[in-house]
Order: structure tokens, then sequence, then C-alpha cells
């Protein structure tokens, strides 16, 4: 007893702060369970660090000394332990470096399996929540799903909401909920004789994962809502990429004729064709709303207004006409083209349509009104863009015109292309202008420069007619009817990938997603790519009459949701539209 | 997703003052150690720096400086503290404020250098030290660096580098409840 009262009188002459680490310490030799309690839970100074190295030395120097393991049987090394404890704290520091010069490498690198780990941090729990949070701000979503995954206590600080809502928007994605699409033509799949869907989900586990769709919200979203919003997001990434595809529909119409033109907007999908009528579907539940009847010519084109409330369309019986999406009434005929109306662009409720009377017309289509006739090309207009100010038009007497759509006035016509004009992009911020032609190249053009000067890139590459184009920042994709997908930077006017893969003329173009382009042609496949890479992710659709005649002529998409158009100039395929579904619930 | 590219440091307005001799203060540790340092960097602590004007210690004529008390950082700590304080005394405070919430911020040369020769241990002692003492440049580079280390680790190697112990061997000892 008398020793113990000597370590206590030691204690005694330490200050008040000094006392408490020892007493951690003495807990954590006592109970081997606290240990990880100690490095949870206690912040400790540097000193008391290398004080409570010393117990675990201890505790070894037991162990290693006994080669039973039995230190009631070792009377040495318990009269050794009893000594030590005599000491005093300097005492006992100059034993352990004594200790250590007379003991082998292997002993020592024992120790030091023991001592490390004091010298590791919990930073999270050991630091004030509001650095630990600041840390975690660094990390990217992936880091903080593996930081979830290291203790209860990482998991509780590292869904804190205002970390992940500090992501880059890029990282949410900003998808809308999850959808049904799990009733009307969602109820089949559009695999079919004749239709291919590489990795597709086999029939028995597709009433499973519909099962599972019905749970929209999860555990994590209650827990951590921003959290389970990446994971979705996360989710239908690898949907597209990789995951089987978890459900696809036929969507059938328009029989024997050709679908011309496809729109989406929200769950609404619009289909124009040569039968003279347009289709209404409703994608979640997957059946048609409306079929627009009352153009007596073939539809060529067709636009929803960014409201959603309205569907024009154009006609070869050169009316436009404006539909409600509300009931599929007809709201408006606007009559004053000449010929085929072959294009339009919408911006609010003003409509600039383009025609092969070679004129532009601008109407509203709230009240139906003509406001304007854009006269100038020699041919027919076969595109148009327009931002609510400033259109441009491209047209098959090789110019690409600029005009201000309240005075009807051209501001600038660019010339250079030596063959029709089929595809145009337009970005007001920039003023940048692309046209895609027959001729095979590609302009772009800056309509702020000098008259004569606007060309600022020639694109070339491609062997045919451009039919498709998609830009951002920099970089543009097209699509052509060479077959190929090209990928340029339009600063440096070079081309930075070719993807090779369709076996003909490319129909459709949709950039998604951060580097994914899905591509619909006349060979009957759609591809996925990832422009990045410049590889090909994978097919989506092939059709078995492809290279007979089976086509894909439409491909448009949502984030979650992939529509094609499929037909036949010659009776080999029946037309119809595929969808696939690409959505995943909140976990 | 492109960097941002933080603005370049800039350069002091003012030609480094040759003709006085910095004015020392001496801080007292927790654990009773004496330590001093340049009154114009120990400003960049915002809990010092109430104190020190309190006091009238920053002003040029106040002759008698007396130790002041820091009593929640350890000798050791405080000492690493005053070295980085020192090193960026210069610095325009606007910029480690501008910092202060970014996501992306370049760590420059010197202070990478400086906390990423610090045991784990040590390097936490020095956030925690500079959260008390609100040094928010040091809170800034000492978080980034830890965030730094954690990047591209799974789960195992982010227990082997902090010393977290085993799900098993945690309390609450089902892993399922974190597992997602």
């Amino acid at each position: 007893m008398w020793p113990r009262n000597d370590v206590h009188m030691d204690d005694g002459s330490m200050t008040p702060e000094d006392q408490e680490p020892v007493t951690d310490n003495d807990m954590e030799y006592n109970d081997n369970g606290e240990e990880s309690s100690y490095s949870n839970g206690s912040s400790s100074s540097y000193n008391a660090d290398k004080l409570s190295s010393s117990r675990p030395l201890q505790h070894k120097l037991d162990l290693s000394a006994s080669p039973s393991r039995n230190n009631d049987l070792n009377p040495r090394v318990e009269h050794l332990i009893a000594l030590f404890k005599d000491l005093s704290s300097a005492e006992q520091m100059d034993a352990f470096t004594r200790l250590l010069q007379e003991s082998n490498m292997t002993n020592i690198r024992q120790l030091r399996a023991i001592i490390e780990p004091h010298f590791q941090r919990d930073f999270l729990s050991c630091l004030p929540v509001e650095l630990g949070m600041k840390i975690l701000h660094n990390l990217t979503g992936y880091d903080l799903l593996k930081v979830a995954q290291v203790s209860k206590n990482w998991k509780l600080i590292s869904e804190i909401d205002k970390i992940w809502k500090s992501l880059g928007v890029e990282e949410f994605k900003h998808h809308p909920d999850p959808t049904d699409r799990v009733t009307g033509a969602w109820q089949g799949t559009a695999i079919a004789a004749g239709v291919t869907i590489p990795d597709h989900i086999q029939p028995c586990d597709l009433n499973v994962h519909r099962f599972l769709k019905l749970q929209k919200f999860g555990d994590i979203f209650e827990r951590a809502a921003d959290k389970s919003r990446y994971l979705r997001a996360d989710k239908i990434e690898k949907n597209w990429n990789a995951n089987p595809i978890m459900g696809s529909a036929v969507l059938r119409g328009h029989e024997d004729h050709v679908i011309t033109c496809m729109q989406i907007h929200d769950d609404v999908l619009v289909t124009g064709s040569d039968d003279n009528t347009l289709k209404v579907w409703c994608i979640d539940k997957g059946e048609v709303m409306y079929t627009l009847v009352g153009h007596t010519g073939g539809v060529w084109t067709s636009q929803i207004s960014q409201c959603g409330r309205y569907i024009v369309s154009g006609s070869t019986d050169r009316t436009v006409k404006v539909w409600s999406t509300v009931d599929g009434s007809l709201l408006h005929t606007l009559q004053g083209h000449t010929s085929t109306v072959r294009c339009m662009a919408m911006a609010g409720s003003i409509l600039v349509t383009g025609s092969r009377d070679t004129t532009l017309r601008v109407w509203d289509v709230e009240s139906g009104r003509h406001l304007a006739t854009l006269h100038g090309h020699h041919a027919a207009v076969r595109c148009v863009q327009f931002d609510g100010t400033t259109v441009v038009s491209g047209g098959y007497d090789f110019t690409v015109k600029i005009w201000n759509a309240h005075t009807g006035r051209c501001i600038r016509t660019l010339t250079g292309h030596n063959n029709r004009v089929y595809s145009l992009l337009f970005e007001s911020e920039r003023s940048i202008v692309c046209s895609g032609s027959l001729d095979t190249s590609i302009r772009v053009w800056d309509f702020t420069r000098p008259e004569g000067q606007e060309c600022v890139a020639l694109l070339q590459g491609h062997t045919s007619l451009t039919s498709g184009m998609q830009l951002r920042g920099n970089i543009l994709v097209s699509c052509n009817a060479d077959s190929h997908v090209r990928v340029w930077d339009i600063h440096e006017g070079t081309c930075v990938h070719m993807l090779s893969g369709h076996r003909s003329a490319i129909t459709s173009l949709q950039w998604f997603g951060r580097n994914m382009v899905a591509t619909s042609s006349d060979d009957g496949t759609v591809k996925l790519w990832d422009i990045e890479r410049g590889a090909l992710i994978r097919d989506l659709v092939t059709l078995d009459s492809g290279g007979n005649g089976g086509c894909i002529w439409r491909l448009c998409s949502t984030s979650t949701m992939l529509a094609c158009a499929v037909g036949s100039r010659n009776n080999t395929e029946e037309t119809k539209v595929i969808l696939l579904d690409f959505d995943a619930v909140y976990p | 997703m492109p960097k941002k590219n933080n603005t370049k440091r800039a350069p002091p307005s003012v030609p480094k003052p040759s003709g006085p001799p910095p004015r020392l203060l001496q801080l007292t540790s927790s654990d009773g150690h004496l330590l001093q340092g340049d009154i114009r960097a120990l400003l960049l602590s915002s809990t010092l720096a109430a104190t020190i004007r309190e006091l009238g210690y920053d002003k040029e004529y106040c002759a008698e400086l007396k130790p002041v008390p820091v009593n929640n950082v350890v000798g050791f700590t405080l000492k690493l503290l005053i070295e980085w304080c020192d090193k960026h005394k210069e610095d325009d405070p606007a910029i480690a404020l501008a910092e202060k919430d970014k996501k992306n911020i370049c760590i420059p040369s010197w202070d990478r250098h400086f906390l990423s020769r610090l045991p784990m241990s040590n390097l936490f002692d020095l956030i925690t030290a500079a959260y008390h003492l609100d040094v928010t440049g040091l809170i800034n580079y000492g978080c980034k660096t830890v965030a730094n280390s954690a990047k591209g680790k799974n789960a195992e190697e982010m227990r082997e580098l902090f010393g977290i112990p085993e799900p098993w061997e945690q309390p609450s000892t089902s892993t399922a409840t974190w597992d997602d």
C-alpha cells in the first residue's frame, strides 16, 4: 500500500490541468476497450500525448517479456513493474530510453505499433464541429460518401446538409422528381421481334425493380436530403453509362408514316408526322393524350413553347397551327406563307417561322397576330433560331441572315458557304452563330465583327451535310450524314474527336449530362458516346432491320429518359416511338 | 470542371519599414511557457488583436508590455502559431476573409511545406488553436491540408490515416447503420 501512496503524492504535485489527462491515461491502461473512446472523444495536449504513450509501453513490455504471457508466473516482471510505478515521470522517461536501447528491433517495431495510434487524431471527433465541417467542405461528393463509412460519428457530421449544398451545382444536376413509368406502354417493354436493347434488364427482374420504384423518397432523403439528391444523380448517370436499362416502352402511332419532328417538354412528348397529324403523349403514363387533327398536309416542323402551354406546328399545307397542351384544342391557324412551312423557333410567345416561300414570318401565338415578314433570302429557308429579339436564318441560297425581329430588317448577311445551309446554332450572349452546310463545312460566325470578317472558324472534316449541332462553351458537337460525330474546339478551330461507329447518316444528336451524347441514325441504331474521351459508351437501341430500311428518324431526351422515333421508308419496320427509362429514386 | 484560379497574393502596398525594430509581446501558454511574438504578427488573431487593442499595446508610445495569458493553447502549439503569424504578418487580411468560404483555395508553397511537415496530431492542435484564437488564414489552410490528405481514400484508408478504430471495435457496433 505504501507504493500507491507515493504515486498519489506525485499526482498531487501536478497542476489541476495536468491531472485530468493522467486520469484518462489510467483509465486507458486499465481497460483496453476504453482506448477507442479516448481517441474518439477526448482532445489532449501535446505533452499529454507523451505521457499517454508511456502506459502502452509498459503494457507491451509485460507481454513481450513473458513468453507464456502469464504475468503471474513471472515474478521478475512483476517486480520490474512495481519498481517502475515508484519512479517519477522524468525517471520513467529515463528508464524508457535506456530500456529501448536494450531492446531488439522486433520489440521496438511492436512498440511502434502501440504508440503510433496515439499520434493520430480523429479530426471529426476531436475538433469543434465547425472545423470538422470546414474540412469536409473541401471534399467532393464521392469523398463524402467514403467519409460516411468510416464511423458513426463521421457519418453524422458528413450528412450535415450545408456540406452537401455547398457542392458545385454540377454535381446535383437538379433532376425533376422521380417518375412512375410503370403504367400504359411501360407495362410491356420495347424488346420485341426486330428490336434489340442491349443491357436491358431481364423480364423476371423487372417486377422487383418496379416494386422498388414505388419508394420514391427513402431513408437517406429523410435524414440528409441533399446527400440523397447527390446519390440519385450519381445513380442516374450510372444508369445511362453502365447499369442495365430498367424500363422501356413502345408508343404506337402514325402507322405507315414518317415521324418528322419530335419534342419533349416536362412530361409531354409531341410527335409530328407526314400523316398530317401530331400526337401528344404523356411520358410517365405511357399513353397518348390527344391527336391533333386539322392540317391538310404533312407536318414538317413543330415546337412546344417554353411555358409548355402551346404546341405549334408547320405544314406543307402552308399554315401554322397553334394548339393547347391542356386539352389538345386548336387555338389559332396562322396563314400567310405561300409554301411549305419548313422550320420554326420560339421565344416566349413570339414565334418565327421559315418557309420554302423564301420568307420568314413573326407571329404572336397567344393572339394569333402576324407581326412581321422578313424578306431577303433568295431560296427556301431551311433553319431558324430566335432569342426573342434577333432572328438567325439559314437557307438554300447558301447564306445565313441576321434579322431584327421587331423591325423586320436584315442586319447582316453571312456569306461563305458553297451549298445549302441545313443546320444552325445561335448563342446570343456571345453573338455566336454556327452553321452546317451541304458543302460539308461548319462555319462559326461572330456577327458583331466588321462586315466581311464575321467568320471566326471554318471547321472541315465532315464529308456530307451536318444534320445537328450542340454547343457548350467552346466545345461544339456535330452529327453528319457521313455517319460520323465530330467534337470541335471552336476557339482553336480544330477537331478534337471523331466518333465512328454508325454505318449511315446520323439523323439526330442530343447532348446531356456532362459529357454524354446520344445519336440516332439511318442504320437503325441509337448510340451513346463519351465526348470527353471520344469513345462509344454503348448501343442503346438496335433494329434488326437496320441496313434493310429500318431507321431511327429522331431522338430527344430528358435527363432521365430517351425517346427515339423508329420507322422505315419501305415498310420493313413499323412506325413507333421507343422510350428508355434511366430514372432512379431518392435513396 | 476547371479549378478556380485565386488571384496571386498582392505584394505589400508599403515598403518594409527598416527603421523601428519589431515590438515584441510576451504570451503565456496554458502550460506556463513564456513566448514572444511581433505585435504586428499577433494582430492576425482576432482574439489577441482585441486584447492588444484594449490594453493599448498597439500604440507606439506604450512602453510597458505585460505578458498576455493564452489559456487554451499549450506552448508547443502556440510557438507554431506564432511562427505562422510571423510569416504572414504582411498579408492583406482581406485575402484570408475572401478565402474563408471558398472550396478550392490554393495553399501557398511555404504554408504547404509548413503544414505538411507537422505530424497529424500537431496539425490538429494547431488548427484548434487557430480556431480558439480566430486566425482565419491558418484555419483555411489547415482545414484544406487535412481535406487534401483525405481525398481519394476509401473508408479503410481514412481509418488508418486518422487513427479511428475498426467498426467492430467502435461503440454501437452495428455497421449496417452507416454503410449506405
